[in-house]
């Protein structure tokens, strides 16, 4: 991977301000990545959980400078489902925090840093990787879903390189850490910067957190990226009464964002010369596939604007047919070298090649204006998002259904909706527990609406596009 | 209901706890629900009962059950 190769370009330079006010460079990273080497742990798979902090970021970066193929995952993801992992995957290491080590008693500690211990599985059988795997990101954030996108090095190192060109990066910027190093749009941040020699704030602290506006200020931040509920979270701190001279670039991607709450937000950005970003993408296509410019925030408000450097975009009709008329909506497709290998779903998948060959259906409806901007107008595909994480209503449905539920999902993005046939309060309240334990978000996020039955078809199968139209009561 | 009793549902009701896990001890982050989602969910809810709105300062130091009592008093609600 260019990206890892050229970091010692930047050896002499801070890679990382921590919230506690000490500081790592980049020499730093190069050395622990030098005794993973010796380690030997080029071309084995390598499970991480990864939070923002010094550990996870040098300890991934060491990672790929000593050529082993890092799994991402967010540390908070319970043991069970982390033991379901590795038996998944089989992984030759485990990159993770101290406190966890106990989980993994049959590996050796090989190395230390920062409070995080590199495992040594003696168990581990040598599976065969295929020589274009270089990472592996998760589909689902934090769930512990077994789904991987299978990334190649050319993956990585072109969408760093377009997100860098189009965001204009250069060595002075200085993003601070909002979203996880696991989640394809937080890694993608890291990315594009240290391939510049940035240097990154580097904090675990919310918004809501005094620490978190205090360190953004004392590090001298020049940027920030958010999915739509940051911008929500940021409209409840009546942010733009902040002063925060060093902010110069604002970016949003992760999910749809009403036009007038884009249009709000780069009217505020517009006054105060700071530079609002609206992106586009998903893991499959590494992190970003477009990019609406601050030079049309407001007067484009709620598109996506434009394919990233070196990307194509087009719409296809149901036939798969390219459609040319603008404003006629079809399902939106994308080409580029970023286009990752495929997914994987446990380690025979490793040995695969390139499934996509390039070319990736993003399951996204859009339209085109005359001026070639894109709008995603809706999905083909079931799915909503929350809190930026894509969930599968269709999964969410079936899981329902083994459990004995007359049951089937709606709502909308940070808003989910289960509409289960019946008045039952404490059914209702059990299928929220289970639904909140297994996607892992706040239980604000989900409501069990009882409805008095689902609207089905002829043929018996629900009308997924009646639900949220149905008349119910909000039961848990 | 009582104050008390509003403000103790919400705790209640935006984190999924039992009103005996409610004291000087319940911090923010202490519970997995007790995020930045749950924050916003609790903060809207405060707001929505008592008539209020948050200042700021007052939204980020809102930091456990026994804080907030305090930070509520400054608008005129005795909890």
């Amino acid at each position: 991977m260019r990206l890892a190769d050229e970091l010692e370009r930047h050896a002499d330079r801070v890679l990382a301000f921590g919230d506690d006010g000490r500081s790592w460079h980049y020499g730093a990273a190069l050395e622990l990545g030098e005794a993973f080497r010796h380690e030997g742990l080029a071309r084995r798979l390598v499970l991480c959980l990864c939070g923002n902090d010094a550990a996870s970021l040098l300890g991934y970066l060491a990672l790929l400078r000593a050529g082993g193929i890092p799994a991402l995952l967010s540390p908070t993801l319970p043991p069970d489902a982390l033991r379901e992992l590795v038996s998944a995957y089989r992984p030759a290491y485990l990159w993770l925090p101290a406190a966890r080590r106990d989980e993994f008693p049959t590996t050796r500690v090989v190395a230390t840093f920062e409070g995080h211990v590199l495992l040594a599985d003696p168990g581990a059988p040598d599976l065969p990787l295929h020589d274009d795997l270089a990472l592996l990101l998760s589909t689902s954030g934090s769930t512990g879903s077994p789904v991987f996108v299978r990334q190649s090095a050319r993956n990585v190192d072109s969408n760093a390189e377009a997100i860098g060109a189009y965001l204009g990066i250069t060595p002075d910027e200085r993003p601070i850490t909002t979203l996880p190093l696991s989640y394809t749009y937080g890694l993608s941040i890291v990315h594009s910067h240290v391939r510049h020699g940035c240097t990154i704030a580097l904090t675990d602290r919310s918004f809501f957190d005094r620490g978190f506006w205090e360190f953004i200020r004392s590090s001298g931040a020049t940027s920030l990226g958010g999915v739509p509920y940051h911008y929500e979270m940021l409209a409840k701190l009546r942010f733009w009464r902040m002063t925060l001279p060093g902010l110069r670039t604002l970016t949003q991607a992760g999910g749809r964002m009403e036009p007038s709450r884009a249009r709000e937000i780069a009217t505020e950005c517009a006054a105060r010369g700071i530079a609002y970003y609206t992106m586009y993408g998903q893991a499959e296509a590494t992190a970003r596939m477009a990019y609406l410019p601050p030079e049309r925030a407001i007067d484009k408000a709620g598109s996506i604007g434009g394919p990233i450097p070196g990307g194509v975009l087009w719409l296809e009709d149901d036939d798969g047919q390219p459609i040319d008329t603008p404003e006629v909506a079809g399902e939106l497709v994308y080409r580029g070298d970023n286009v990752t290998l495929g997914y994987a779903r446990g380690h025979a998948d490793l040995a695969r090649g390139d499934d996509n060959h390039g070319v990736l259906r993003t399951g996204d409806v859009a339209q085109r204006d005359a001026d070639g901007d894109y709008t995603i107008v809706g999905r083909r595909k079931r799915f909503l998002k929350l809190f930026g994480h894509r969930t599968n209503l269709q999964d969410l449905d079936d899981a329902l259904t083994r459990e004995g539920h007359e049951a089937a999902c709606g709502g909308s993005d940070d808003h989910l909706r289960v509409y289960l046939a019946g008045q039952d309060a404490d059914g209702a309240r059990a299928i929220k527990d289970a639904v909140v334990a297994r996607l892992r978000v706040h239980p604000s996020a989900v409501a069990v609406v009882g409805v008095d039955a689902l609207p089905r078809s002829d043929a018996g199968k629900v009308r997924y596009g009646l639900l949220d139209s149905l008349d119910g009561k909000v039961l848990a | 209901m009582t104050a008390r009793e509003t403000y103790t549902n919400i705790f209640i009701e935006s984190f999924g706890v039992e009103a005996g896990a409610l004291n000087e001890s319940f911090v923010y982050q202490c519970v997995p629900s007790w995020d930045s989602v749950g924050h916003m969910s609790m903060i809207a809810a405060l707001e929505d009962a008592f008539d209020i709105a948050l200042e700021v300062d007052d939204i980020v130091d809102f930091s456990s059950f026994t804080k907030g009592i305090e930070i509520l008093a400054k608008y005129g609600v005795t909890v």
